[in-house]
């Protein structure tokens, strides 16, 4: 009887929002038929330490490598990220070039944790302000 | 016994469906304070109001995330406690509805309410219920926070209760909105109308940070927040709390709401719980110096009025201008001064003269210098929003682009603007960062 009346207010359109979904341990697959069930479980099964992503750097025109050289790296120079007050992408021979907005904090608590981001320069352009594009992602 | 135990109502949250985001359903109230204790690693209880029907939910989630004692302390009656969701990001005013709100009816189980007197910090967060009632059947020795944020207009109830240890308040609460005066606010004078009522209070501020006062040492504190891409804010400003309260015994008055601060940037990222759980002790095991150090958006509430926002759009009567409706609303939400060109200085008449032209071509100039930053809205390739777009980079005022519909593809428009983006969630976000850039903290 009750299969029934489920049935039947599955035809008249309802498709219910099923059960409590965000458990911890709430398998992911489970109710997959359901509306909705691609925000349901309890993991997304993607850490997001391990994304990688594409910035504008911050304060170029005041980091070390635009200062000391008054020009900035082409297009492809390797880059490791650094904590160093903020985070900050070095070189490999040392020199800063700009900072991560602060939107990416989060990547320091992720470095706590054993991750570790390399990247490249993808554009930097001296005019009409310094300006430095990186892709970074983590170092696998 | 665990030390926290968290007091109030707990009911079911339904973020409705939309483009961006498929319907969900999670438990909601003070549940979000628990799941965030769950992810931290500390047990804790839980003292609540609910439907009976929502019961044996609430048992089941509770014992699988943490919670060691289950009290309820009343039943709620003609009312499903069921909270309707429209926008789950607080771009604008999220549209809440409570259903059946009018009609809730709650029984007091006074001897399950005389256990809460055993725990060292109560956390109430304000609902539907009867705080005073609360405090006045029982003999509290524990400390008592209070989050203000909901169903609160008039703080007289908390005079006869014993001195609250921690206020929470929200520039979206009524308290806030009800005393602040855009011409002469003051956030001391704020903080003065709990001088008396607590000995801590904190005022947060969505995006722009929080600020914080403790009246025994005098300490005045501003505290950034981590603003970025989220994807809902349900729920944020309790786990806020939860994390000060929790920390608040072993770390500084800052140090402890610097963590609050960064956790609940973390809870509004996701809803998936062990995401949320990984990284809350990734920031946990983040020494408070490297946290402190890092920094992140200030942008005090009242500040946010000096910043006049153009709007850049084909915003004509004869057009369908909802997407320009919408970024007017999240900046007045959120106390920025948007201007819309056309709207203050009027539509250009389709057979309008050369002086009629010149006159707004003037007005419209002398509007885009007053302003501090430029948002455009791509309706369509409107040549207007395309110049102003232009001329406002080349003025070196901040430009971001608003591309509902996706239909930027021209390098000089993907190229020149601050950011160009089709997400409401992450313009409000560069507003933020972008004008906090001009900002100087206390």
């Amino acid at each position: 009887m009750y299969l029934c009346w489920k049935n039947k207010l599955n035809t008249m359109g309802s498709t219910g929002s099923g059960s409590f979904s965000d458990y911890h341990n709430y398998e992911r697959n489970r109710n997959a038929n359901a509306e909705g069930s691609n925000s349901n479980g309890g993991s997304s099964g993607e850490d997001q330490c391990a994304r990688a992503l594409s910035t504008s750097l911050d304060d170029v025109a005041y980091c070390e490598y635009y200062k000391t050289r008054r020009d900035l790296p082409p297009i492809g120079t390797i880059l490791s990220i650094e904590f160093k007050t903020r985070l900050v992408a070095i070189t490999d021979d040392g020199l800063s070039l700009g900072y991560l907005p602060t939107k990416y904090n989060y990547l320091r608590a992720c470095m706590n944790d054993g991750f570790a981001y390399t990247g490249a320069v993808s554009s930097s352009n001296v005019s009409p302000i310094p300006s430095i594009i990186v892709d970074v992602a983590p170092k696998l | 016994m665990n030390r926290i135990c968290i007091v109030g109502d707990i009911l079911v949250d339904v973020s409705l469906k939309s483009k961006e985001n498929p319907l969900k359903m999670r438990l909601g109230g003070i549940i979000h304070a628990a799941r965030c204790l769950w992810a931290m690693d500390i047990e804790y209880s839980i003292a609540y109001f609910a439907p009976s029907y929502l019961d044996v939910h609430i048992y089941d989630y509770l014992t699988n995330h943490g919670c060691s004692e289950i009290i309820k302390l009343g039943n709620v009656d003609n009312c499903p406690y069921l909270m309707l969701i429209e926008e789950v990001k607080e771009i604008g005013d999220q549209g809440y509805d409570f259903v059946l709100r009018d009609d809730v009816k709650i029984s007091y189980y006074d001897d399950e309410i005389k256990k809460i007197a055993l725990y060292e910090d109560l956390f109430f967060i304000s609902g539907n219920y009867d705080y005073s009632h609360l405090v006045e059947s029982v003999s509290v020795s524990g400390k008592i926070h209070l989050d203000i944020a909901n169903n609160v207009r008039d703080l007289s109830f908390l005079k006869t209760a014993k001195k609250i240890e921690t206020i929470f308040l929200s520039t979206s609460s009524n308290i806030f909105s009800d005393n602040y005066d855009p011409d002469s606010f003051s956030v001391i004078c704020l903080f003065d109308l709990f001088k008396h009522l607590s000995k801590r209070v904190i005022l947060k501020e969505n995006r722009g940070g929080s600020r914080a006062f403790d009246f025994e040492t005098g300490q005045l504190v501003q505290i950034p927040s981590q603003t970025q891409k989220i994807k809902h804010s349900v729920g944020v400003g309790d786990v806020y709390d939860v994390v000060y309260i929790a920390l608040s015994n072993s770390k500084t008055f800052s140090g402890a709401l610097n963590y609050s601060s960064w956790i609940a940037t973390e809870y509004a990222k996701t809803t998936y719980p062990s995401d949320f759980k990984s990284m809350v002790l990734r920031i946990l095991n983040t020494p408070i110096s490297e946290i402190v150090e890092l920094g992140g958006c200030i942008l005090p509430w009242e500040c946010r009025r000096k910043c006049h926002i153009y709007i850049a759009a084909p915003d004509f009567n004869f057009i369908n201008r909802s997407p320009i409706d919408i970024l007017e609303n999240s900046l007045l939400y959120h106390n920025f001064t948007p201007h819309r060109p056309i709207m203050e200085n009027g539509q250009m008449e389709e057979n309008a003269n050369w002086s009629r032209k010149q006159e707004l071509f003037v007005k419209d100039m002398a509007l885009l210098n007053k302003c501090n930053m430029l948002i455009a809205v791509l309706l369509y390739n409107d040549p207007g929003t395309l110049i102003e777009i232009g001329l406002a980079a080349e003025k070196k005022i901040p430009t971001i682009v608003y591309d509902p519909f996706c239909i930027a593809k021209n390098c000089m428009l993907t190229q020149l603007p601050d950011l160009l983006s089709s997400d409401l969630d992450e313009i409000m976000s560069e507003v933020f960062r972008l004008y906090s850039k001009t900002f100087t903290s206390l």
